[in-house]
């Protein structure tokens, strides 16, 4: 195996056997993630055009058990509490088994209450009942209803305001008004104005600055880092890359620089992809890492659509916004 | 895992790795599965609390436990031991000290301290210290700047007072600490356009001088660092500096700029023999707004500069490229 | 005959078995196994061990960090010391116990050590101001780079554990009659308004380039011959202060001569070390310096099952019949390796290498607490005279090491002065007078009141804008005559001699280790067979001690492949996070082992999406 290749098996090896890990102390102290991880291997595995490699009825059924009807809304895992960002996983999970119908209506109609309820006067959501108001939530929220086929403008204009708020000047959005910007929150705010069709509502020099402030990310190692002075990580190739993509300028990083970093990433023995060259590797910069090559077309990966980090197979029958 | 270097597991190390493992795990999870169905069933008393302090010591990212702990602490609030939110309060911050960037826990001491009763000012004013402590660990923590800025607005609404002048004090502490700390740039630029607008800055056209001269002290200072660049940018672009100049002033400015980003440029130059594509960049942008804002370009230098930048920084040239198409 | 009174023992400062109730029980802090050491805490071993496979003769810091290396890899070691305390070379003695050592340096009991000057001010003693034991002077005084391999090494074996480090950023470079402080860092590089914008851009540039030199050959290959200071002025245009400042005091080199790689290599090692820890380059141990730490690694050799014995002197050693035989009569059986500290040697020893460098050392007592020097919350400084700087016209430098009361080397309002230079004979004594007055009459001055109320120094503006403050430090008191003379408690001179060169460059090269001359036994001679170590040699920072104990190891063992090859995992594998600085009720205390200030991790990536 060479280090220039991409290691398609192992990794796929090293993401079926992720619920194999029930031996090491990791397996249980990330159990509140665990619907996440879901995701992030399904959606790893349908780029490496391997998504039979999980059970799917097996999956479905764990996804059920992590649904709340008391709020309708998803928990990481059966008896945690809901929360926006792990029912945005929840979704996606059932949306790439094309298995949204094993939801009842009114078991929908409450998950979309449950999103809904979580907005604030300003247009920003909280993650759950406590208050905590992030951009992130606003992202999962609008992508959750828009899988869902539940936008509506009362919902949507209030949350682009939010979200333009959260716009700095240097090009980066940051995770509430007035915070520094951060490449994550590049990806969650270009996202989530993509997916409820507002990507308009930015000027032309706005564009062209958050395109210079994401290049810029790029360091000598061909890696991305998430802000000035920081070290690369492979997650940054997703978050930075897909808001590159959106806003249709993708190509002002350098390619071959970037898929060289992710793949001395690799564990190319026992498969998946750490965050920066020797370090642990985890199935969530598996993914990042995986969808980062994606976009850029490399490796023969199955494109992933950039605004909703799914396969464009699943998101092309979303019903677009607005409706 | 982030930062977390990858091992080579021997069979040794692994065998010792499990049968360690083996311990923690049937540990955590029978405290895990007993902290679970203590919340399933609605238990509210302080053995639930304190059963929530074990699982958080273990795990604080365990989201739905720091839950049940807040709704027990609701339902228990008539009836509160002495102290308690003092000890509430040490915990947060101790396992902060071990986890300094779990969203959960900031968020449980923020919740905390909303709730805790005491006077509104001296509780907040109390909780800058602690940011002050965290941002002198790491002056970069993502969190603690957001918190800063929270437990400010917080002050300011429970003293009816501004606390800009101080916040830019210690946003330039850290600048002066570490230019390259962008952290604490990005709340210069937050923090001027309110100083301006709310009338805080005494004699304005000495203070854009003086800023003036401090940029270009940083540009000299370390000419490879985004940070300053980014804040140039801001400050040659930014409404609230550039119509508080007349044009001739403004001109003056960009003009003193331009000279230091050339003289540093020529340095680069007899050193190293590459053109130094910070200095580039911001010319280029220099010379549009003289031409767009002022009129006032000579002999337009553009293509050459985006020349000299396509090859001193082939990394980003598919944006040059597209500069120099525009 | 009775011992002189000695001060409190590192076991006795930290005992094995803490009180759980003890504020200073933390319970982050894996349990402390301090063992008592033979001959302080414990009687002397009744019997020495009939056949050990490594015999030491000599408790200095390398034969101890030797020794502790040993007893991990496995190899029984006797340890032995013919002082009635730790440390020999590298001791840290009280006043009582250095008028002993200097009366018997003069007896020529040490070799390699001579012309021993003690006065003692009658303010020291029984029913005075001060007693002896309130103060520890070291031998061989040593600062602690915080990126080191000895660092390293205190960590992994957990010496560092039984130690308390303080940190020292003050670095004074002393030039035209005044101190200035050291600019070295980016910030004090972009605050300093003196500095033109040119100077801040090549400081900052020739800073950047020296932490990674080794790898940009192009910019220096030119010079590798010629001295750095042609390099520094030629390359980054760098004018003279900034130049000395570099070789001198960030380099710590001793004469201009130095060639460019040498000095690039060492101006390095002080600028990695910048924010390993927090702010500073370097540490120090509290209660006294390599004494300190010598007997860290004894105590953790005992742990590892060394035998330790003091007052015992080596006779001979017989490299035939294996057998070595002390003074007291008994024998020992040696497999191995006898390794012995010149200082140590028997008589009729006539193996001992030439220890042909010579510094020039003057410790001093001064009654006055010298926090001028110091950086905030600090208790120790460096200062540098660079050559030609002094009255004496000074060839090599002179370097200083100035340690206040919060070291718990001397007590409150009083302060140690250490001075060295490699300059030989007469001349040597004379520059270190030269610099003993320079530094009598700076601190006279900038102690004085009329300075005290001057607050003309830098000021920097809330918005960070700065203004040219109107005198530095001392500058302006240039002619100021001091009223008072300052009170010097105890000064010490005494010439040492050592096999290492002070070197330029930190390389293990330099150790070439004294070998004995094999196969040809000298008639007669007490010590053939005997690997000799090296006496302590001028350089300021330990970086000598693991190189050179790493080369004695590799030559015992035939390799250094399990040099503290140790793994101390904890059962509950428990953090190994311990305050290295001596902060335990300061709310954040340092990590040594993570390392939160070096880079933090970035967090974004836990974000769930």
């Amino acid at each position: 195996m060479k280090t220039d290749e991409l290691a398609k098996s192992q990794h796929i090896q090293y993401i079926k056997a992720l619920d194999d890990k029930k031996d090491d102390y990791e397996y249980w102290l990330t159990e509140h993630l665990r619907l996440n991880g879901v995701y992030w291997g399904l959606t790893a595995l349908c780029m490496l055009n391997a998504k039979n490699t999980f059970d799917k009825d097996k999956i479905i059924d764990f996804v059920r058990s992590c649904y709340d009807s008391s709020t309708g809304g998803f928990a990481a895992f059966p008896d945690h509490d809901a929360h926006l960002v792990t029912t945005l996983s929840g979704i996606q999970i059932l949306a790439t088994y094309d298995a949204l119908n094993t939801l009842s209506e009114p078991e929908k109609l409450k998950t979309t209450e449950f999103i809904k309820s979580n907005q604030l006067a300003d247009g920003s959501f909280q993650g759950d009942r406590f208050g905590e108001v992030d951009a992130r939530f606003s992202y999962t929220a609008l992508s959750s209803l828009s899988i869902l086929g539940a936008l509506t403008r009362e919902v949507v204009d209030p949350a682009v305001e939010f979200i333009k708020k959260c716009y700095n000047f240097d090009g980066g959005f940051g995770l509430c008004p007035g915070a520094e910007s951060h490449a994550s929150m590049a990806f969650t705010c270009i996202g989530a104005l993509a997916i409820v069709n507002r990507l308009g509502d930015l000027s032309s020099a706005q564009i062209d600055q958050i395109g210079w402030w994401l290049c810029e990310r790029q360091v000598a190692e061909g890696g991305l880092n998430g802000r000035p002075s920081k070290l690369p990580d492979v997650c940054y190739s997703w978050w930075v890359l897909s808001a590159l993509a959106l806003i249709r300028k993708l190509e002002w990083i350098d390619f071959n620089g970037l898929r060289s970093f992710i793949l001395k990433c690799q564990d190319i023995e026992k498969g998946g992809i750490s965050d920066r060259p020797g370090n642990e590797v985890d199935v969530f910069h598996t993914i990042f890492g995986l969808a980062g090559l994606s976009l850029m077309g490399f490796d023969d990966l199955v494109s992933i659509d950039p605004a909703y980090c799914m396969p464009f197979s699943v998101t092309e029958k979303f019903k677009k916004y607005p409706y | 895992m982030h930062g977390v270097k990858r091992r080579q597991w021997t069979k040794e190390l692994l065998r010792q790795k499990r049968s360690n493992d083996a311990m923690k795990i049937s540990n955590y999870r029978a405290l895990t599965e007993e902290g679970l169905t203590l919340k399933r069933q609605g238990v509210i008393n302080w053995d639930a609390f304190d059963k929530t302090t074990e699982i958080l010591n273990l795990n604080p990212e365990f989201n739905a436990i720091w839950n049940y702990r807040r709704d027990l602490i609701k339902a228990l609030e008539n009836n509160l031991p002495d102290k308690f939110w003092g000890k509430e309060l040490s915990f947060t911050l101790e396992t902060l000290k071990r986890f300094p960037k779990v969203y959960w826990i900031w968020n449980h001491r923020f919740w905390s301290l909303k709730r805790c009763p005491g006077a509104e000012g001296s509780k907040w004013r109390q909780e800058l210290k602690m940011v002050d402590k965290i941002l002198s660990l790491d002056a970069r923590n993502f969190h603690g700047w957001h918190y800063r800025r929270t437990v400010v607005e917080r002050i300011e609404i429970a003293e009816q007072t501004s606390l800009n002048q101080q916040e830019l004090a210690f946003a330039t502490g850290k600048i002066n600490e570490n230019i390259s700390n962008f952290s604490a740039w990005h709340q210069r630029a937050n923090l001027l356009p309110k100083m301006f607008a709310n009338g805080q800055i005494e004699n304005e056209r000495q203070f854009l001088k003086q800023e003036l001269d401090y940029i270009i002290t940083a540009m000299f200072t370390d000419a490879e660092d985004q940070s300053v660049w980014f804040y140039i940018n801001w400050f040659i672009q930014e409404s609230c500096i550039t119509s508080r100049w007349t044009k001739q002033e403004y001109q003056n400015a960009l003009e003193q700029l331009a000279e230091s980003a050339v003289a540093i440029n020529e340095d680069e130059r007899e050193f190293s023999g590459k053109d130094n594509s910070w200095c580039l960049k911001i010319l280029v942008i220099i010379e549009t707004i003289k031409k767009q804002k002022l009129g006032c370009v000579e002999n337009e230098q553009r293509s050459e500069l985006l020349q000299r930048l396509i090859a001193v920084d082939p990394v980003r040239r598919e944006r040059y490229i597209y500069l120099l198409n525009e | 005959m009775n011992a002189p009174e000695r001060r409190a023992s590192m076991a006795e400062r930290r005992p094995s078995a803490l009180d759980a109730t003890s504020p200073f029980m933390d319970y982050r802090r894996p349990s402390l196994i301090v063992p008592h050491l033979a001959g302080i805490e414990d009687p002397l071993p009744e019997t020495t061990p009939e056949k050990v496979d490594v015999m030491i003769a000599g408790t200095g810091l390398v034969e101890s960090i030797l020794a502790a290396a040993l007893s991990w890899q496995g190899s029984n070691v006797l340890h032995i010391d013919s002082n009635s305390y730790y440390g020999d070379g590298s001791a840290t003695l009280t006043i009582d116990q250095l008028k002993q050592w200097v009366q018997d340096t003069n007896a020529g009991n040490f070799r390699g050590y001579e012309n021993a000057k003690l006065q003692v001010s009658s303010a020291i003693g029984v029913n005075s101001r001060f007693q002896s034991k309130d103060f520890g002077i070291d031998l061989s005084p040593r600062i602690l780079f915080a990126k080191s391999d000895l660092l390293t090494v205190l960590v992994k074996s957990r010496v560092h554990q039984y130690l308390e480090f303080q940190s020292l950023s003050n670095f004074h470079t002393y030039e035209n009659d005044s101190f200035e402080k050291l600019t070295n860092t980016k910030q004090e590089i972009f605050t300093n308004p003196s500095l033109p914008l040119m100077i801040k851009r090549n400081l900052m540039k020739f800073i950047k380039f020296v932490l990674e030199w080794e790898n940009q050959p192009e910019v220096w290959t030119d010079y590798a011959d010629k001295p750095v200071a042609t390099f520094l002025h030629e390359k980054f245009k760098l004018e003279r202060p900034q130049v000395f400042e570099l070789i001198f005091s960030i380099g710590l080199c001793y004469n201009i001569d130095v060639k460019t790689p040498a000095a690039l290599q060492r101006i390095r090692r002080f600028l990695m070390s910048f924010d390993v820890y927090g702010p500073f380059p370097v540490l120090y141990s509290k209660f006294g310096g390599p004494g300190e730490l010598s007997q860290g690694f004894c105590r953790s050799a005992a742990v590892a099952g060394a035998t330790y014995k003091l007052n015992s002197k080596l006779v001979s050693f017989d490299p035939t019949s294996k057998t070595a035989l002390f003074s007291d009569g008994s024998k020992v059986l040696v497999t191995e390796q006898v390794l012995m500290s010149p200082s140590q040697a028997p008589e009729n020893s006539q193996n001992v290498p030439e220890q042909k460098y010579e510094i020039q050392r003057l410790a001093c007592v001064v009654e006055k607490p010298c926090s001028e020097w110091f950086g905030e919350g600090e208790n120790a400084a460096v200062v540098v005279f660079p050559p030609n700087s002094l009255k004496s016209g000074n060839r090599q430098a002179v370097q200083s090491l100035i340690m206040g009361a919060g070291s718990e080397v001397c007590p409150q309002g009083t302060a140690l002065w250490y001075l060295s230079t490699t300059e030989v004979g007469v001349r040597g004594e004379m520059d270190l007078d030269a610099a003993l007055n320079a530094l009598e009459e700076s601190i006279m001055r900038e102690s004085s009141a009329d300075l005290e109320n001057d607050e003309s120094f830098i000021q920097v503006g809330v918005n960070g804008h700065l203004t040219l403050n109107s005198v530095k430090l001392g500058q302006s008191f240039k002619e100021y005559v001091p009223r008072e003379r300052l009170n010097f408690l105890a000064k010490l001179y005494f010439k040492q001699r050592t096999s290492t060169p002070a070197f330029e460059v930190v390389d293990s090269g330099i150790f070439d280790v004294n070998t004995t001359n094999k196969g040809k036994l000298i008639p007669g001679a007490s010590d053939n067979g005997v690997l000799y170590t090296s006496l302590p040699s001028a350089e300021i920072s330990y970086d000598e001690a693991i190189t050179a104990a790493r080369v004695l190891f590799q030559k015992i063992v035939g390799s250094d492949d399990d040099f503290f090859d140790l793994d101390f995992e904890d059962e509950d594998e428990r953090e190994d996070e311990s305050a290295i600085l001596d902060d335990e009720d300061d709310a954040m205390n340092m990590n040594l082992a993570g390392d939160m200030s070096a880079e933090p991790v970035e967090f974004a990536g836990e974000m769930e999406i």
